[in-house]
This record gives structure tokens, C-alpha cells and sequence, in this order.
């Protein structure tokens, strides 16, 4: 099943992310990921990302820009780090160190285009954690309240 | 104002007798310096250059969509696919920025076409270019692109000329069929900016002499800002748009009538800057951001509106407060009819006893009567209709929300409107009064409201303390930089002790106000120039005292307004100057050579915050190719294309020794060309790293150094990790942190790097 996009004008053409469930989540999770961390990102969701990626080996997670800052309160070890979402991406090769990218806490149209860029340019599977569909990710949680999300996330993360 | 001239010069006149042409009235170049190599450069002219720096920043593409429509063979989905053109998702992105540039440039460039026809009417095509003893070089930009000096208000209709045949041919190549390469797509984009900022020059130095606007001034009066400014107990006129010709002449019937104490002149965006440039007895009531809430006010007893920018509903929400709306621009009409030959007493009657909601009149000499006594007129019968919004029922209304979220999802700020109605029906207006600050009010939210809820009324009502109390002060815009400013701060800059010039320009589209002035003080306290204009300038007056605290030269550590958005185009004048008057660089048709130097010399770097325009577009296009970067907010990523370096890339910062023609490694800057911050305190940290230049001096290198890493420790709290590769040698290295940076350079396996002269262009290289 298609997402719908959460801002009425984000509407992107023939290919939009199927949507994510528990299952699915569950499985990309067990790839090579990549968390990419804006400044934006619920502290209650970076938390919890970041005790994610402690005890997963097959997790990276990089503070991204202010979003280091956010990480930095939240890890004992010093967070990696990279400047910018948009400069990072143009450097990312098609190479096997990835395999699954999420984008998180950042406004929703910058993560919009960054999903976008993947979605044409890049091979990677590209994943949307918020609660605000994103139809350019290759999958994307549905629109949801916000207390069935929090749930949504602790089924995800804690399975 | 101007000299008059015999009719015979105000057009130019071509004449064949025989095999002998007389062009009268056409410009004729006796310019003693040496015309350089691309005067009045084409579409292709330029490419080399513009495919040298697109090697070195590649575009970095987010298509909007997966399809293109634009011709009847599509839809066609691009997705992994070409269109049955043969175009690819890259080229059509890059398709769609050219066309977004072309409008950017046709508005600036249409808009300098009618300024300049409306001036030669009144004053005369020999109309001397004049901007005073201080200013040499009038019109650097002209004269670095065309290869002219232009002597006469005549002459610049060469340059429009020319402009236009560009603008056209850049326009065509985005026709199905034509370019289908994305780096020749940008370069076109790179090239019909340049002429975009080039149009603006001119309209910018017409109107200065034309409606006698400061030339260059830095003490330019300080004037009231901000939506508390206006007096709604007397006759208010608002202006709302970029092109001043009908607003001068509506102050011009104040002034002749001894009215500018009776009646309220207020505008809303760049008319508002030109208006006190005009004249400092008029208002400005802020930015692009509060059209529709002054417009919902109901405050104005009359609107006029010129071009760029206008809400395209704005008639609808003049009727709804009884407001007649005088329309002056054929570029927007509003369905109004044309009054043009009517007598204005007629139109008044006509207006007044509302058998028209409002007119069109493109006649300069009639709109200013008409506003004027039309606004008196409605006063008396509009009392009631002003600020319908003190009488709203806050909690009444907002407990008719159903909390569907159709006005959030309507937001591009996805802003938690239903969360702030949920409090309003609680008795707390806070969350809806924060949005006045918060949100570039432009209506979306309610425009998708089910229950037809006023939400921007009850914003305003949430914040009518904040409103009343909204008073501050802006510099007027000075116009260009003087040659002798140029002269004292040419050195400093370009040798890096003054560490950059950070130009802030662009419109509100942005989150929180007080941004823009937060990014401006922190430049300022250390010793930057902060160059600032449009929206941009209007933010900072409205949020911050900066304007009363700095002054308005072009030095280290002044804020200087240079005016509206087509006054931008002194920055990047000024910029051009330093090239010609502190490193004597050729200025006349030598445009690759300048860029040159602006990109390997010059720490400048232009921040558009909040860019929403198909002109903010066109304008930082323009400035890139000059060899500014440029960092917009997280709402311009829908511009949809970037031009990014990669530091790590050795080929992308390979260069030309000029000295010997070596080819050489220098350190990676600036960075990036066009870069969207996704916050205040990156776009800080970077604006100041993309001040970092090659050829700074081993003093500026260390200044620049001392902010990057102070500013990256205060506001992203880190020590930041590429410095390494923007030390060149020892002597680079700020002293304060000296002996941990040895350690860390050290560590790293760093070596000292060659110092060079470095240029992009094999004809600079000396031997």
C-alpha cells in the first residue's frame, strides 16, 4: 500500500513509499543502516535511536549538523558527526557499507527532498520514521497521531 | 533630477542613407580602457567558465517529480525512465531551475523596462547618470557584462536590449527539444541570472537619480517600521509591491499638497524600502509576511498595488473590508477595469459609491490624486471596517474546530495549528499569538479550513498587544558603495582582516522572526560587514535595534541597507569594485577574469534565509557565478538544486598557479556554492567557513580560523574537524589555538601546502 503525503502539496508522481509496518521494519533493521539525525528530531525518538544503535552493530547513526549537539546529550561515546544533510548525501556512494537509509528531525520538506534525490539518484532503500508520510521514501509510517506513533516507534525499535 | 533633452535624442534613431547609418542617441564608447574579451556576452559565451565551477560545485538534484508535463507528448514519468523527448530527471530538473531563473529575471529585467520608459518620458533619454563625486564607477555590473559606460538614461536602453534577446534565448532552450544536458542547463541558468542582476543595476541607479533617491550615503535618516506604526485614526494608503513608480507619485501629491501630516503613506515590502528612499515621511509596515494580515486589518483606506509579489487575491480581501484597490501595473491587473482616461474626480465617485471595487490606472500622473483623495474620502465612510478582528470571539471560535488537520497539512511549516486551537477554546491565545512571529502568515492554513475558521484574523487577534507595540526603526537603503568606502576596505577584505561580507537578503519565508537578526548581530560583534536588503533588511529593523546600534557604512563591523530587492545588486557591485579600484582589474567586458578574482580573494558569502521567489532564485544564481556562495534556509531545498563541493575531491580544487602555470592543490574554498542550512547555528558556522578564501593573507587566514572555530564551538559544540585542510602553513594557524592544532595537524599527517596565486583561467597565468 502507497503513502500518503502528510503536507497536501507533496504530491511526487508515479513512485511513492510503500507503507512501513512493524514487519517490514523489523526486517530492514537487520541491514547495514545508516540513521541520519537533524536538529529537528524528537528527543523522546533520538533517545531511543541512540540506545538502538548501541546495541545494534549493524547500525550507524550521525549527528547531523545542530543535530550532533542533540546526540551528544544522549551518547557517552563521542557521536560521529557530518555538516550538512544535502553535502552528505552528494558524497554518498552506491557501496555495500549501506543498505538502508533513515532521515530523521529534520523539517519536513528538506527531508522530502533528500528523500527525493535517493529515490532517483541512489539505489538505497530510504525510510521515514516520523509520523508524517513521506511519499518519496522508499518506506514511510503512515500518518498517525501522535500517541499511536510513540507506540508505533517502541514496537519498531524495542522488536 | 535630470537635464532635459531635445525630443530628438529620446529614442534611438536609425537612419540608412546610403551605406552610411546615424544612430542618434545610441551610446558611443570613447572609454579609455581596453574593451575586454566577452562584451555583451551570449547564451554560450560564458560556458567555460561556468563549466569550470559547475566541475568543482556538481549540481545536487531533488526533483519536486517524478513527471514532466510541460509538453502534450507527457505525461511522462522520468522515474528511472526518459521522457519521449529524451530527456532525463537530472536535465529536467535542472529544465525546471532555468525556468524558475527566467521568470526571476523577466520580472527584474520588465521591471527596469518600464522604470526606465516612465523616467526617459519625464526626464529625457540624455538624463545624465549621475550618483555623485563620490561614485565613479556608476554602474560596475553594466560595465563588467556589456562593456559600457553608461553615460545617459538613453544608454541603458542598450543594455535592456540586450538583457531581454538574452533572457528570450535563455527561455527557448527550455523548449521540448532543445537542451538536454543538465550542465549546459545550468550554465544557461548561471547566465540568465547574471542578467537578471544586471537588469536590476540598472533599474536600481534609474530610480535613484529619477526619483531622487540617496546616492550612496551611509547616514541615511532612520525611519518607523513595524505593523504598530501606522495611524489608523487618519487616512492610511497602503502600498504593496517593488516598482515605486505609482507610489512617488502618490507621495509626491502629499508632499505637493501639504498632506504627508494628514494622511498615513505605509507600504508593504521593497515599494516600502524605494517609498522612504523617495521620501522618509512614509512607513514601513514590514516584509512580505504581513501582507494578508494588514490587508485582513483593514487598517488601509486605500491599496495600491504595482508589481511582484502581490497577493494574486488581494482584491478579494480589499472588497472584503471595503477597501477600494488601485491596480497600476499591467503585470497585474486584478480584473479591474481601465480607468486610465477617466478624470480622477470621475474615478473617485466612481470607487467611492462602490460601483467598482477598485481600478486600473497605469497613468503615473493620475494615481497619486486618486489614492489621495479617495483615501481621504473612504476614511470618513470606513471607520467601522477597521481591525474587524478586535471583535472575534477567540474561544468561541476555536471550539468549533474539529481538529481534522487539514490546516496543518496545508502548512509547508507543518505548524501545530489545531493544537493552538485546541488552547484558544481553553482560554490560551499564546500558541495562535506565537505564529504572528512564527509564520509568514500566508493564509494556507485557512484557506483549507473545513469551517471556514478566520485563522489569520485570530492570529492577529491572539497578538493585537504585539501588533500594537510593533514599532521600531529601519536605515533607509542607501543605494550603491562609494568608490572612497571601497578604497579604505579593499585591502582588509581582500587580505582577510576583515574576516567577510555577509550579505542577508531574500524574502520571510521562514520560521521565527528574530532569525535573520540573530545571524546578523553575531557577524557584526565580530568585525564582518553585514550587507542587507529587501525582506531581509525589514526582519532585522522589526526584531532588533541593530539599525540604531551599527552603523550604515560599508566597514567592518556596519549594517548597511542598501535598499530593495533590485538594490541588491550593489552588493555585488561593490564586490566588483574592490576587484577594480583596490586590485586594478579591467573591469570593461572582462567578466570571466573578475569572477575569477571574486572566488579565489574575496570572503563574501550571501545568506537568504528565507528565499521564496522565482527572483530570490535568479538573484543567488547570479551571484554564484560571480563566485559567491550562497546558504538558504531549510525552505529554499525547494529550489530543488544545489551546487555542492566535495572537500575530499583533490581534482575539484585542483587550480592554475598564475605565477608560474603549475597546476596546484589549494585548500577546499569556498566550500560549496549553493548550500540550504538547515539551521540558524549552521548557517552561521558555515557562512563564516565560506568566507575562507585561497589567496587570504596568513593574517586574515588566522582571523577567519579564530571565528570558525569559536563560532563551531559556540554553536554547535564541537571543535570542527576539516580545519587541517584550510591550514596552508604554520603561520595560518591562530595563535590561540596554536599548540593543540600542531598536535591535531600532527596527528592527521598534514603537510604544508604551496603558497600560490591562484586562478581558474590559463590567460592570468603570467609566463
Amino acid at each position: 500500500m502507497s503513502v500518503e503525503a502528510w503536507n497536501l502539496g507533496n504530491v511526487p508522481g508515479s513512485k511513492r513509499a510503500r507503507q512501513l509496518n512493524e514487519k517490514i521494519a523489523a526486517a530492514l533493521l537487520k541491514k547495514k543502516c545508516l540513521v541520519l539525525m537533524g536538529a529537528h528530531t524528537d528527543p523522546d525518538l533520538a533517545g531511543k535511536l541512540a540506545k538502538t544503535a548501541v546495541k545494534r552493530k549493524n547500525m550507524r547513526l550521525i549527528g547531523v549538523g545542530s543535530g550532533y549537539k542533540l546526540l551528544k546529550n544522549l551518547t557517552k561515546k563521542e557521536p560521529e558527526y557530518t555538516t550538512n544533510l544535502y553535502a552528505y548525501l552528494s558524497r554518498f556512494k552506491d557501496d555495500d557499507e549501506v543498505e538502508v537509509v533513515f532521515i530523521i528531525g529534520f523539517p519536513y520538506y528538506m527531508k522530502s527532498a533528500a528523500f527525493s534525490h535517493l529515490k532517483h539518484f541512489s539505489k538505497k532503500i530510504s525510510v521515514n520514521l516520523s509520523r508524517f508520510g513521506q511519499p518519496n521514501a522508499t518506506y514511510s509510517l503512515a500518518n498517525m497521531s501522535e500517541k499511536s506513533w510513540k507506540k508505533m516507534i517502541d514496537t519498531i525499535l524495542e522488536g | 533630477m535630470g537635464e532635459k533633452e531635445a525630443d530628438s535624442t529620446k529614442d534611438i534613431l536609425d537612419t540608412d542613407i546610403g551605406k552610411l547609418q546615424i544612430n542618434i542617441g545610441e551610446v558611443v564608447e570613447d572609454w579609455e580602457e581596453e574593451e575586454g574579451p566577452t562584451p555583451f556576452p551570449g547564451l554560450t559565451d560564458l560556458r567555460e567558465w561556468d563549466h569550470k565551477l559547475l566541475k568543482r560545485y556538481k549540481p545536487f538534484y531533488m526533483p519536486a517529480s517524478d513527471i514532466c508535463d510541460l509538453c502534450t507528448m507527457g505525461k511522462c514519468d522520468l522515474m528511472g525512465k526518459k521522457g519521449a523527448c529524451g530527456i532525463k530527471i537530472d536535465a529536467q530538473q535542472a529544465r525546471i531551475v532555468l525556468l524558475a531563473c527566467c521568470i526571476g529575471a523577466s520580472a527584474h529585467a520588465a521591471h527596469a523596462r518600464h522604470l526606465l520608459e516612465v523616467l526617459i518620458e519625464r526626464e529625457g533619454a540624455n538624463t545624465k547618470v549621475d550618483l555623485g563625486g563620490q561614485i565613479t564607477i556608476e554602474a560596475p555590473l553594466t560595465r563588467l557584462i556589456t562593456g559600457i559606460k553608461p553615460r545617459r538614461f538613453g544608454d541603458f536602453r542598450k543594455v535592456l536590449n540586450y538583457c531581454e534577446a538574452e533572457i528570450i534565448h535563455a527561455l527557448a532552450s527550455t523548449h521540448t527539444g532543445d537542451e538536454g544536458d543538465d550542465i549546459d542547463l545550468n550554465s544557461k541558468t548561471f547566465h540568465v541570472s547574471m542578467i537578471d542582476i544586471l537588469a536590476m543595476e540598472v533599474a536600481d541607479i534609474i530610480q535613484i537619480i529619477g526619483f531622487d533617491m540617496p546616492k550612496g550615503e551611509s547616514d541615511t535618516p532612520l525611519v518607523d517600521i513595524g505593523m504598530g506604526v501606522v495611524d489608523s485614526d487618519k487616512p492610511v494608503i497602503l502600498l504593496i509591491g517593488h516598482n515605486l513608480v505609482s507610489g512617488t507619485d502618490v507621495s509626491d501629491y502629499l508632499d505637493k499638497n501639504d498632506l504627508y501630516d494628514k494622511v498615513e503613506l505605509a507600504g508593504i515590502c521593497c515599494t516600502s524600502h524605494d517609498i522612504t528612499r523617495h521620501d522618509h515621511r512614509a512607513k514601513v509596515i514590514g516584509p512580505l509576511s504581513m501582507q494578508l494580515r494588514f490587508l485582513k486589518m483593514g487598517v488601509a483606506d486605500v491599496i495600491v498595488v504595482d508589481e511582484q509579489c502581490i497577493r494574486t487575491d488581494v482584491l478579494e480581501h480589499a472588497k472584503a473590508t471595503n477597501t477600494p484597490l488601485l491596480t497600476t501595473s499591467n503585470k497585474a491587473t486584478a480584473g479591474l477595469p481601465d480607468m486610465t482616461n477617466e478624470e480622477p474626480a470621475v474615478i473617485i465617485d466612481k470607487l467611492k459609491g462602490g460601483e467598482f471595487p477598485g481600478a486600473y490606472i497605469p497613468d503615473f500622473d493620475k494615481v497619486g490624486e486618486v489614492a489621495v483623495e479617495l483615501a481621504r474620502d473612504m476614511f470618513k465612510k470606513r471607520k467601522s471596517k477597521k481591525n474587524p478582528y478586535l471583535k472575534l470571539n477567540l474561544a468561541e471560535l476555536a471550539s468549533t474546530c474539529t481538529q481534522c488537520q487539514l490546516c496543518r497539512r496545508n502548512c509547508h511549516f507543518n505548524k501545530d495549528v489545531p493544537g493552538a486551537m485546541k488552547k484558544a477554546a481553553d482560554g490560551d491565545e499564546s500558541e495562535l499569538g506565537r505564529f504572528f512571529d512564527e509564520c509568514m502568515g500566508c493564509g494556507k492554513c485557512e484557506s483549507a479550513c473545513d469551517k471556514d475558521l478566520p485563522i489569520t484574523e485570530m492570529v492577529l487577534a491572539a497578538a493585537k498587544d504585539k501588533i500594537a507595540n510593533q514599532k521600531s526603526k529601519l536605515r533607509v537603503g542607501r543605494g550603491p558603495i562609494q568608490d572612497v568606502e571601497i578604497r579604505t576596505v579593499g585591502q582588509p577584505i581582500v587580505f582577510g582582516e576583515i574576516p567577510g561580507i555577509i550579505a542577508m537578503v531574500g524574502c520571510p519565508n521562514h520560521e521565527g522572526g528574530s532569525v535573520n537578526a540573530t545571524i546578523a548581530e553575531e557577524f557584526l560583534k565580530r568585525g564582518y560587514i553585514v550587507a542587507v536588503s529587501g525582506c531581509t533588511a525589514m526582519d532585522i529593523a522589526i526584531y532588533s535595534d541593530l539599525f540604531e546600534r551599527y552603523p550604515g557604512d560599508f566597514d567592518k563591523g556596519c549594517l548597511v541597507n542598501v535598499g530593495s530587492c533590485v538594490a541588491n545588486a550593489h552588493i555585488l557591485g561593490a564586490a566588483v569594485k574592490v576587484a577594480a579600484i583596490f586590485a586594478h582589474r579591467k573591469l570593461r567586458a572582462n567578466y570571466e577574469e573578475i569572477a575569477d578574482y571574486i572566488l579565489n580573494r574575496l570572503g563574501a558569502v550571501g545568506i537568504a534565509w528565507g528565499a521564496y521567489a522565482q527572483k530570490a532564485a535568479s538573484i543567488a544564481t547570479g551571484v554564484n557565478r560571480m563566485g559567491i556562495p550562497v546558504i538558504v534556509g531549510p525552505q529554499g531545498n525547494i529550489y530543488r538544486r544545489l551546487m555542492l563541493g566535495d572537500a575530499d575531491d583533490p581534482e575539484a580544487w585542483t587550480v592554475l598557479n598564475a605565477r608560474d602555470g603549475e597546476q596546484v592543490q589549494i585548500d577546499p574554498c569556498p566550500e560549496h556554492l549553493l548550500y540550504v542550512a538547515e539551521t540558524v547555528e549552521e548557517t552561521i558556522v558555515m557562512a563564516c567557513k565560506l568566507c575562507i578564501r585561497p589567496n587570504d593573507t596568513t593574517k586574515g587566514r588566522q582571523i577567519k580560523l579564530s571565528h570558525y572555530i569559536d563560532l563551531s564551538h559556540k554553536y554547535l559544540d564541537r571543535f570542527p574537524d576539516d580545519i587541517d585542510k584550510f591550514i596552508r602553513t604554520e603561520q595560518d594557524i591562530p595563535l590561540t589555538s596554536r599548540e593543540m592544532l600542531l598536535k591535531e595537524l600532527k596527528k592527521k599527517g598534514w603537510k604544508r601546502k604551496k603558497t600560490v596565486d591562484p586562478t581558474l583561467l590559463e590567460r592570468q597565468v603570467r609566463v
